[in-house]
Formats: C-alpha cells, sequence, structure tokens
C-alpha cells in the first residue's frame, strides 16, 4: 500500500467499476463503494458530490484514451482493412485485461436513461463507430473493402460482433481469449463481405 | 541489471520478458497499481529497477499515472536524476499524443507498438544499458 497512490478519487472510480461489473448499474451505491474501499459515505461525498458525478467519472476514465486512438491508428500507413483492426484491437486487449472495464459497453443502454451520462453515451458511440464507418468508406473507395454492404451496415455487422462477443465472454465466465474471437470474425467479415 | 516489465497483453508480455531476460533478471507486472508497488518494494528494499519497460493502456491505473507516481518515489527516496530508472514507453498510442511537456520529462525512450527484437535493444543501447 503506498500513500495516495492511487489517488482516493482514482480508487472510487475502480471501486464503481467493479460494482458495475458485479451488480450492473442498479447495484451502484455509495454505500457500496464507501464499503468497497473501506470508507465512510462522508469521505466519498468530499471528492463527488453525488451518485451521477461518480458514473460520470466513470465513463470519462472509460473513454479516457479514445481520440488518442483514433488520432495514432488514422495515421498508420497500413490497409484501410488494418486500421479498423487496429483501432479495434487497442480497445478489446484493454477489456481483455480488465474484465470489469469492458462492463460499461454491456450497460449502454442503461447509462443512457440518465441525464448526467445520456450524452456522454452517445458521444461515445457516435465517436467510435463514427471512426469505423469513415475508415469502411475509405477501405470501399480504395477498392480494399467489398461495397457489397453499406458502409453503415458493415459498422452495424462489426459493432453487433463486438458487443455479442463480449457479452457472451462474460456469459463464459471469461475463459475465452476476447481479443482473439473478435479480431478473427471481423477479419473475415472484412475479407469476405 | 534488474528490469520490471509493465504489459497488460499477455503475448506482448511473454515476448518482453523472452528478449529482456536475456540482460537481466526480470519481474512481470500487469496494471498500473502492481506496477507502481513492484517498483517500490524494490526501492525500499535497496535493489531498485534499472530498466522499467512501461505500457501505457493498462488496467485500473494507466501508465501515465503510473509513472508519475514511480518519479514521485523516487524523488521521495532522493534518487539523483542520474541514477533514476530508466523506463521505455511501449504503446498503442503514438508519442505525439502524449508527448505533452510534463510527461515527456519523466521518461527516456518511446517505442509504438508492435515492437520487434532490435527495437528493443536499439532502445537498450540508446539508454546505454547496453553497449
Amino acid at each position: 500500500m503506498i500513500k495516495g497512490f492511487p489517488t482516493r478519487k482514482d480508487s472510487i472510480i475502480l471501486a464503481a467499476i467493479e460494482i458495475i461489473s458485479e451488480s450492473g448499474i442498479q447495484g451502484l451505491s455509495t454505500k457500496k463503494i464507501a464499503e468497497k474501499q473501506g470508507i465512510s459515505e462522508s469521505i466519498l461525498y468530499k471528492h463527488f458530490n453525488k451518485l451521477d458525478d461518480v458514473l460520470v467519472a466513470v465513463i470519462e476514465y472509460f473513454s479516457q484514451f479514445d481520440s488518442m486512438i483514433a488520432n495514432t491508428v488514422i495515421e498508420k500507413d497500413i490497409s484501410c482493412k488494418d486500421k479498423i483492426l487496429e483501432y479495434i484491437k487497442s480497445f478489446v486487449e484493454l477489456y481483455e485485461a480488465y474484465p470489469a472495464l469492458a462492463c460499461i459497453i454491456l450497460n449502454y443502454d442503461v447509462l443512457m436513461h440518465y441525464d448526467h451520462t445520456h450524452q456522454m453515451i452517445i458521444d461515445i458511440i457516435n465517436n467510435r463507430l463514427g471512426f469505423i464507418n469513415k475508415v469502411i468508406k475509405m477501405g470501399q473507395e480504395k477498392g480494399e473493402i467489398s461495397n457489397y454492404y453499406t458502409s453503415q451496415e458493415l459498422t452495424d455487422i462489426v459493432k453487433g460482433i463486438i458487443f455479442t462477443v463480449t457479452l457472451r465472454w462474460k456469459m463464459a465466465g471469461y475463459t475465452f481469449q476476447l481479443k482473439d474471437r473478435i479480431l478473427l470474425t471481423i477479419k473475415k467479415v472484412l475479407e469476405n463481405s | 541489471m534488474r528490469i520490471l516489465i509493465a504489459e497488460d497483453d499477455f503475448v506482448s508480455r511473454k515476448f518482453l520478458f523472452k528478449v529482456l531476460s536475456q540482460y537481466g533478471e526480470c519481474d512481470m507486472t500487469v496494471d498500473g497499481i502492481e506496477t507502481v508497488e513492484a517498483f517500490a518494494i524494490a526501492l525500499e528494499s535497496g535493489n531498485p529497477y534499472d530498466l522499467l519497460c512501461l505500457d501505457i493502456m493498462m488496467p485500473k491505473i494507466d501508465g501515465l499515472k503510473a509513472l508519475k507516481a514511480i518519479r514521485e518515489l523516487e524523488s521521495k527516496k532522493k534518487v539523483k536524476d542520474s541514477k533514476r530508472c530508466k523506463v521505455i514507453m511501449i504503446s498503442a498510442l503514438s508519442e505525439t499524443e502524449v508527448e505533452f511537456d510534463s510527461f515527456k520529462r519523466e521518461y527516456e525512450v518511446y517505442r509504438i507498438k508492435p515492437v520487434d527484437i532490435e527495437d528493443i535493444v536499439n532502445a537498450m543501447k540508446e539508454l546505454k544499458l547496453l553497449s
């Protein structure tokens, strides 16, 4: 245990992610976070005014690298197919090592029903899928990706694969390789659509 | 040479261990909290790491925050700049994305994934850990 590391604020965010993963968003409460942290609720309120603020911090944490990943991948001198795979790999590699974080993907719909996180979730989904859609379009224009599906349809297929495989991974107790399964399936779709 | 490999991806971690264990004794951590804890224990026991290979996108606490904490530990312990642990950042993110001034002073070398053996050996040569 190192004094001041992680910060109390970061520890609260990590505890909230664990609780969401174990019990869902509905299971998250300041009482539970405080219990998990071994602190009083009043200490929690020194860092966050209310539970909604914790949720906002969780979503900020979840998406903190999004624009960095997109900017990095778009600059790479690789094919559009590989850009899509690289982009998705950056996320799923982290989820595989940190399964609790993947629970946010599985809770998008619930999070959209909270006033404070509604727009944040919409922005995350739009940015992530917008990136994939943009690169698929580029790939189709270059003839690297087939035009059989529209870029939007193909983006929806990719999104469906990520969501479904992640859900199945959770249902299976995280017993298979998430990254390999998702990337292999998407690669097949991009190459054979 | 004592080396700490902080990498959450199994394949990358195994690769780095295979390469770096030829040059020293390697320990491995998989998230930012474990990394700072391992570093603190080594520093406290008087047997600090000479080299840290650090990923940025790691579970729990990311590599940027972990490195900041590590430098603070060294600073509290009054480790001279010349004696502080050499750090190679190995990340999927390009350096321009994380290249803010306050952070750039904290690491010595930056490599973007995927890295190969030559990348690692050259980085160690840059740091004068290998001749």
